[in-house]
């Protein structure tokens, strides 16, 4: 007999640590020869979500198709195999139960409730096709980055390893955080809860398990009934039962534990004993349609992507027009990985429900680095298009270069206007050539009656590409005195305030 | 869950579990009151931190009365300007001893390309190192805290495949690492990166660049590169913050990279327009005098420069470098 299982725990082990590795070598002085983004590009979910809501199947996530044909042919091995959230969920699962044998097999059985995950994808599938792209919201590869990226790995580095070269903070990390430990949490109460119940990913290649050439073939003329497969059984797919083929995972715990031999891999197996689709439930398939048709409007409807810009939303260079960018970003968090200086951020409602947990620039954080473009790098689905340096930093007066805002004075904190003290340092940060900071000499008066010689600043709105380090470096600090809004950023149309070639 | 039925009280609890619970009650109490003694205080909320201020070394070394203290060496190799002026100084072997630790402090500050000049000729800095490691230097770090990501200076400006070919170490700071040190002057305490503070020799690497508050930023100003914190308070004093640094860090050696010079949108450039090509390098034991002499190639009058001036008043050099004898060659 093959020692499936323990094949099995190669490629969980590899996929682990080769998600982690990616991760790990995400930095600017590797990216070049580091995909982040492999696992992403490989997840069918996002591609079929992004294209559905772009109109456009983008870039590497071609590589998906590897995943479709491997499940056409061997079924979900990808959820127990591959997938990084699945390989934590197995692990989590496979410790030591709190639950005695009994109560363990009756909570390995499956229930109606698994199909839940089978309504969430339609609902999200729905809710893409009107071009609101929230698959990224549960997509386990989406969710397992996103979560590495503003918790484990900064946690990592605030416990002692060198993963970054400063310690990050990402807002509202504690938020992602505590979802990705409730999901692993939950396998201590029932097996792979996440992938049973409500992995949209698992139930798309659920619905393309039940053309599977292999599957988990049973004997019923050999089995005991034991139960002893139902106790392994990572699925929930009842392998004692008529084996539910779109809930298996193919772990393969079950051929293991069957001392009769009656569980086999097999090819086309010819057996009555087995249910190959989901069995879901009409009206409820109709009820999904419709909360996904109702929440398209309803999302539209409230402040975020609709209305335009909201002056706080400083999106990525290359990020597309915000409705495009809707369209694409599926909240992986891999360009928050690799930006080398932390600005970007994780939104929280700053773009409205539909934009939660996208990438925005927080300039009170960090300033977003010149000729950088490691993000538009990263992005899987082009939500970030692809830019090169040149692109970015432009060539006045011939090639516009990528505005991500504009940065705007306030007088009344700055210290040279203000608070008769010399100051320039936004001048002398400011990274175009010219700058788009330029300096008054002036004469200012000081409280006791002297005057001071000091540099007043002023903007040159042409010049200004909004990269932030002015409001991020500004002595005046937690409010500096200098500050981006995204008015005048390249990517939209309406969000300008001057009359372009004047 | 199962009720348990409480066990009823034994009637005479005995002497021996009287004495042992009154005991541990007595020991409880005493444990709370001697932690309440030892951790008590009136006026301070929490524990003051303990602060351990480091020092920093006087760098300089005597060197022979008839060693020219400015060379200026031009030619087309960066280089080989850096080595000929090194040599006809003919003072490196003197300034740097056996095993010595010594920390080369370029300016990486910007996330710029050399050709760009808003950081130190990469091919200059690779050149100190090897003149360095040659005269007996045990290491040779080289080391900058940068304005943009460090990660991208130190790789874009150059200078971390020219310092590892020479067979020096880069050390490209992150957040860790930096203690305080109180400057000499007003401005109080500021954390320094550690490598400044354990060098046993300190060269400095400045490029000339204009920069608008202080006409040009070149030796003196490039100490601002050894401090965390929030630095750009001091260009509020920018003058007295240039000095006073300069009051702390006596280098052993200046050597000002002019190989391109940065005459508009200093200290961060970007446009090859505002770059001159004047293919100088200089090498100097007066920090005050070499920087008056590059004050110069920017157009601007040394003897006006206040903070040059309270150079010269602390007693760091002269801001007349003619007056200590310029030796220039040809390379």
């Amino acid at each position: 007999m093959t020692r499936w299982r323990n094949i099995r725990r190669l490629y969980q082990v590899f996929f682990l640590l080769l998600f982690v590795a990616l991760l790990y070598g995400a930095s600017y002085a590797s990216v070049l020869i580091v995909p982040v983004d492999l696992f992403l590009e490989a997840d069918p979910l996002l591609a079929l979500t992004s294209t559905l809501a772009g109109g456009v199947l983008f870039g590497g996530l071609t590589l998906s198709l590897v995943v479709v044909i491997t499940t056409l042919i061997f079924g979900r091995v990808f959820c127990s195999w591959v997938c990084p959230l699945g390989v934590l969920n197995h692990f989590m699962s496979a410790l030591p139960s709190p639950l005695k044998k009994r109560a363990r097999i009756l909570s390995n059985e499956w229930r109606p409730m698994y199909q839940t995950k089978y309504y969430v994808l339609v609902a999200m599938l729905v809710l893409s096709a009107f071009g609101v792209l929230q698959a990224g919201l549960m997509d386990p590869i989406a969710l397992t980055m996103r979560s590495f990226a503003v918790t484990v790995l900064p946690g990592l580095q605030l416990g002692g390893a060198p993963v970054y070269a400063a310690q990050p903070y990402y807002l509202g990390g504690w938020f992602i955080g505590l979802i990705f430990v409730l999901i692993l949490a939950a396998n201590r109460f029932v097996t792979r809860l996440w992938c049973r119940l409500l992995c949209p990913l698992g139930a798309l290649l659920g619905l393309l398990a039940k053309f599977s050439l292999f599957r988990v073939h049973r004997d019923t003329s050999a089995c005991i009934g034991c139960h002893k497969c139902t106790e392994a059984c990572h699925g929930g797919c009842d392998p004692h039962g008529d084996l539910r083929v779109s809930d298996c995972v193919m772990c393969l715990n079950c051929t293991e534990s069957c001392d009769q031999g009656g569980l086999r891999v097999g090819f086309l197996p010819t057996t009555d004993a087995e249910v190959r689709a989901p069995d879901l439930a009409r009206r409820k398939i109709i009820a999904s349609v419709a909360c996904g048709v109702a929440m398209a409007p309803t999302l539209r409807a409230s402040h975020g992507v609709a209305r335009g810009a909201d002056h706080d939303v400083i999106r990525p260079p290359g990020a597309l027009a915000e409705v495009d960018f809707a369209a694409k970003c599926v909240k992986c968090g891999a360009c928050i990985r690799i930006c080398p200086t932390g600005v970007l951020q994780p939104a929280s409602m700053e773009a409205g429900f539909e934009g939660i947990w996208t990438p925005i620039l927080r300039y009170d954080i960090n300033a977003c680095t010149h000729s950088c473009t490691l993000c538009s790098q990263a992005c899987p689905t082009g939500a970030i298009k692809p830019i090169t340096p040149a692109d970015r930093v432009g060539a006045l007066p011939d090639k516009e270069p990528i505005r991500l805002g504009m940065a705007f004075f306030d007088r009344g904190r700055c210290l040279p206007w203000a608070m008769g003290t010399a100051c320039i340092v936004c001048e002398e940060v400011c990274p175009t050539s010219p700058k788009a900071i330029w300096l008054e000499d002036a004469e200012v008066k000081r409280s006791d009656g002297t005057t001071l010689k000091v540099k007043l600043p002023h903007l040159d709105p042409k010049r200004c590409i909004g990269c932030g380090i002015c409001q991020n470096r500004c002595p005046v600090g937690a409010k500096a005195a200098i500050r981006v809004s995204s008015v005048g950023e390249s990517r939209s149309a309406e969000n300008q305030i001057l009359i372009k070639s004047y | 869950m199962s009720k348990k039925q409480a066990p009823s009280p034994p009637a005479d609890p005995g002497r021996r579990r009287v004495l042992q619970r009154l005991g541990a009650a007595a020991a409880i109490a005493g444990a709370s009151g001697a932690a309440a003694y030892a951790l008590h205080d009136a006026e301070r909320p929490v524990r003051r931190r303990k602060v351990v201020d480091r020092t920093i070394k006087d760098h300089r070394v005597e060197v022979p009365a008839a060693t020219p203290r400015l060379v200026i060496a031009r030619g087309a190799d960066p280089a080989a300007n850096t080595r000929a002026a090194l040599e006809r100084m003919g003072a490196l072997t003197a300034l740097i001893s056996k095993g010595d630790l010594v920390v080369v402090k370029p300016n990486i500050g910007w996330d710029r390309r050399p050709e760009q000049a808003a950081n130190t000729n990469p091919l200059a800095v690779g050149a100190v190192v090897r003149a360095c490691l040659e005269a007996g230097a045990g290491k040779v770090v080289v080391t900058d805290h940068p304005v943009n990501d460090p990660a991208r200076c130190f790789a874009r400006s150059g200078i971390t495949e020219a310092v590892q070919k020479a067979g020096g170490v880069v050390d490209i700071p992150g957040d860790r690492d930096f203690h305080l040190v109180t400057i000499p002057g007003k401005l109080g305490r500021w954390p320094v990166y550690m490598p400044f503070i354990q060098a046993d020799k300190v060269i400095n690497m400045p490029v000339a660049k204009h920069h608008s508050l202080t006409r040009a930023t070149l030796g003196m100003k490039n100490w601002y590169g050894i401090l965390g914190g929030r630095r750009n308070q001091l260009h509020q004093r920018i003058d007295d913050s240039v000095a006073e640094l300069a009051a702390l860090m006596r280098p052993t050696l200046t050597v000002m990279d002019a190989t391109r010079v940065l005459l508009r949108n200093g200290p961060t450039g970007g446009s090859l327009a505002d770059v001159k090509q004047l293919d100088t390098v200089a090498v100097s034991l007066d920090p005050v005098a070499v920087d008056a002499w590059a004050c110069e190639l920017l157009g601007a009058k040394p003897e006006e420069q206040k903070w040059l001036l309270l150079g010269q008043q602390k007693k760091l050099g002269v801001v007349d470098y003619t007056s200590i004898n310029p030796v220039e060659i040809k390379v």
